[in-house]
């Protein structure tokens, strides 16, 4: 989880540009991360980021410290990728994708990065059956590798919903999983 | 664990490699240092002919709702009228006239026995039906 000094936020509020621009590099591979895994286009997600930061820059003397400035801009950057996954036409997986996947799942390599590319098909491959929230709430839980709790605090929804949509989530991805032969 | 299960825990936590990070926050800045941040998510301006077409429409609107009030309570009765009405065309004038009690009695019968042309029951219903029938 990424921390950025007080200080800095408190610099942003008082609009210091400078400091905004930290905070935009310290977050910025954090909401990138997000943004592509939602939204599988690299364009798309570059889009909902600098519209993230601009909901970040408008909105910035209305965060109180309730809750971790990483939980805050990530609430932002949830519902910015809510909204456009709900506007944008469905993506449906293509056949390279099924490749770029057994690519990195025969790699043996355990450090092995993924490119964004890489990430956009695997994404769009993996979450090609799961509704918007499933979306959100696995990327969050899994791939992110967040706490249920921040979650809840993230998404809005309950303790319940969000196990539900996680649990159903992984079924729905093992599922097309045994689909492709990996068992 | 199954090779499914291995493959989601090796995705687990891996970030994208971000190209061009400092172009991409030149980018936010200069939206911001611009001043040409739009309204994300809030209300966009409403053009001028749009607002001048609205506005006509809700003008013609209460007019016609305005009509409605004015026709609809002309055709309501003055209160006066309802309880002269309610006398039984001013019975209580004709009530005046009288001078005896036996005068009274006949006005009385003759108010009842228009009021009974109206009362009609279920075996009022039933012999007019038989003779009908007959």
């Amino acid at each position: 989880m990424i921390k950025v000094d007080n200080d800095i936020i408190e610099k942003c509020k008082s609009g210091d540009r400078s400091a905004f621009r930290t905070l935009v590099l310290a977050y910025q591979p954090m909401l990138y991360s997000l943004s592509l895994k939602m939204l599988c286009h690299e364009e798309d997600a570059k889009d909902a980021l600098q519209d993230t930061f601009l909901k970040v820059w408008q909105n910035i003397s209305s965060f109180d410290g309730r809750c971790s400035f990483s939980t805050w801009i990530y609430i932002i950057a949830s519902r910015v990728c809510l909204d456009r996954l709900r506007s944008a036409r469905h993506l449906l997986p293509l056949p390279g994708d099924e490749d770029t996947l057994r690519d990195y799942a025969d790699d043996t390599d355990p450090q092995r990065s993924l490119e964004s590319c890489e990430w956009v098909r695997i994404a769009r491959l993996l979450a090609d059956r799961l509704s918007a929230k499933q979306r959100l709430v696995f990327t969050l839980c899994h791939f992110e590798g967040l706490e249920q709790a921040e979650v809840v605090q993230i998404t809005g929804m309950s303790a319940d919903k969000v196990k539900k949509n996680l649990y159903v989530a992984r079924q729905t991805i093992r599922e097309r999983l045994k689909q492709l032969g990996y068992e | 664990m199954n090779k499914a299960d291995r493959l989601l825990e090796r995705l687990q936590g891996q970030q994208p490699v971000l190209d061009g990070a400092e172009e991409l926050a030149d980018a936010i800045m200069a939206r911001i240092e611009e001043g040409a941040v739009q309204e994300i998510g809030t209300v966009k301006s409403v053009p001028l002919w749009r607002a001048l077409l609205g506005g006509t429409f809700s003008a013609a609107a209460a007019v016609v709702v305005g009509l409605f009030i004015v026709m609809h309570d002309a055709a309501v009765p003055h209160e006066n009228q309802v309880a002269y009405n309610m006398t039984d065309n001013g019975v209580y004038d004709r009530i005046k006239e009288c001078r005896t009690a036996a005068d009274v009695y006949a006005l009385y019968s003759e108010r009842k026995k228009s009021q009974s042309a109206f009362n009609i029951n279920f075996a009022m219903i039933k012999n007019m039906y038989y003779e009908k029938a007959k």
